[in-house]
């Protein structure tokens, strides 16, 4: 029964018309919507909370995330800083989640129609669920993964990558954002073991603001070399999605994903270099990614 | 203003189909990693986060990721401002962001050379003294309401130049008589 409901919520058109569509159409004609949409202030507030929000959710990120693959208050180990920042990120994804319901009941059926804004929801709920079982786990336990990490990495990663594989067919040029941004991860994890200390010490021996900004600006050409490297235009985008999984191993999308990849070498090689245990930069980085995921989808709603 | 909506480079980014959208979200990500953590160190200031950490070490290990967030928003915010430059400058939300952007770099002027010469006695301090925090809160509260007016930019029709009174105050500060409300 459960697998039958998760099996057809992750992709059969007729559930979504039969079963999700009628509740989404008798929610946009409820009180409640009807309200959002007469009150002329109350989208536009909901927005200043939601973006509010995000920019706090970001900084708790930034700060016991990225401290553990790359820069951060190298002060505090990474279990005291994901103490101190566990209360800015579960208020504010409170906040973002509530300021988000009271949004989305202004366009209800505009969003049941926009696959960015289910990949959200699947993106939500996968940082959600990986943040707080798995991520705070491991970076409690010093990188050892119990079965709760275990169970919340499965099915966390399965929903993300399923929605994923679903949903951005609409935008070939989103799909590879988001791998230019994977990868750009995956550098700076497994930087530790491939960055010989030689090319590391260069950076090492700058100030730190000449280092950041120097890493930045070649990460940044970098970025810009993938996706011209991609070609975008190098084929129409039905092209390019009627060839499916193909497509990416095409020499220029192969390229692009290298390219990407060096450009993590360098933002790590860059930004204080520190080295945690190898599980640990794993789930930060999937972290992270999540929850820009979740960022990147829900700006991608206006422009679907 | 309108010799720069008309210029070739401002049109094709108002109308690209993938630069557009990047650098808007661009925008928005760096917003995340420049308020975000700007409001660390406003919080350390306060003497609410981090107090068994130096006020100079979360300067120095912060405060970069700031400026390059800082600077990142810049260089996009300019280019968003380029490639519609009309529907910004008559956008009364537009004007009240620059102002309070203006009060937060002169309150962290205030603070480098009136608050923050004496640091060293007060580096440890779990509470640093009455002036540092005067200062964190009116940073914090400046860049909660640069998010605050750049969001409301997006919902400037209710107060678009056609939708205001002739000669009001709004209209005025919105400077619409000069461009004819674009």
């Amino acid at each position: 029964m459960l697998f039958e409901f998760l099996y057809n919520f992750a992709g059969s058109a007729d559930f979504y018309t039969d079963t999700v569509g009628p509740i989404f159409r008798s929610v946009d004609q409820g009180p409640m919507a009807k309200f959002v949409k007469e009150a002329w202030y109350f989208t536009p507030m909901a927005g200043c909370f939601h973006l509010v929000a995000l920019s706090l959710l970001g900084g708790a990120i930034v700060m016991s995330d990225l401290k553990v693959i790359g820069p951060g208050v190298t002060a505090s180990s990474p279990a005291e800083l994901n103490r101190k920042m566990n209360p800015i990120l579960i208020w504010s994804t409170v906040v973002l989640i509530i300021s988000g319901i009271l949004l989305a009941l202004g366009e209800v059926m505009r969003l049941y129609a926009s696959p960015p804004y289910w990949l959200k929801m699947a993106s939500l709920f996968s940082a959600i669920l990986f943040t707080f079982t798995t991520r705070n786990s491991v970076v409690r336990n010093d990188g050892k993964f119990s079965v709760v990490a275990w169970v919340g990495l499965a099915v966390s990663m399965i929903v993300y990558w399923a929605s994923w594989i679903h949903l951005t067919d609409w935008f070939f040029g989103a799909r590879q954002a988001f791998i230019i941004f994977f990868l750009l991860l995956a550098g700076m994890v497994v930087a530790p073991k491939i960055v010989p200390s030689s090319v590391s010490g260069i950076f090492k021996g700058l100030p730190v603001f000449v280092a950041i900004p120097l890493g930045i600006i070649i990460v940044g050409l970098l970025i810009a070399g993938a996706f011209l490297l991609s070609g975008i235009d190098y084929m129409t985008e039905a092209d390019m999605n009627g060839m499916g999984i193909g497509a990416y191993f095409q020499p220029m999308i192969l390229l692009m994903m290298v390219v990407s990849f060096l450009a993590g070498l360098v933002a790590w090689t860059a930004s204080g270099n520190e080295e945690q245990p190898m599980s640990m930069r794993i789930v930060s980085a999937i972290s992270i990614f999540l929850w820009v995921s979740t960022a990147i989808a829900g700006r991608w709603i206006a422009f679907w | 203003m309108l010799w720069m909506d008309g210029t070739d480079w401002s049109i094709a980014l108002r109308e690209s189909l993938l630069v557009w959208p990047a650098l808007e979200a661009s925008h928005i990500m760096t917003l995340m990693v420049f308020v975000g953590t700007i409001v660390i160190v406003d919080l350390r200031l306060l003497g609410v986060m981090f107090k068994n950490v130096p006020v100079s070490a979360i300067d120095r290990k912060v405060l970069p990721i700031t400026m390059v967030g800082f600077a990142i928003l810049v260089v996009t915010g300019l280019m968003l401002f380029y490639a519609k430059p009309l529907t910004y400058y008559n956008n009364m939300y537009f004007r009240l962001k620059l102002i309070v952007i203006a009060i937060a770099m002169i309150n962290i002027v205030i603070f480098h050379f009136r608050v923050q010469h004496n640091q060293e006695k007060w580096d440890n301090d779990e509470k640093p003294p009455k002036s540092a925090r005067i200062i964190a809160a009116i940073s914090l509260s400046s860049w909660i309401l640069v998010v605050v007016f750049g969001r409301l930019i997006a919902y400037g029709d209710w107060f678009h130049c056609h939708a205001v009174e002739e000669g009001g105050l709004v209209y005025t500060f919105s400077d619409c008589p000069q461009l004819g409300g674009h």
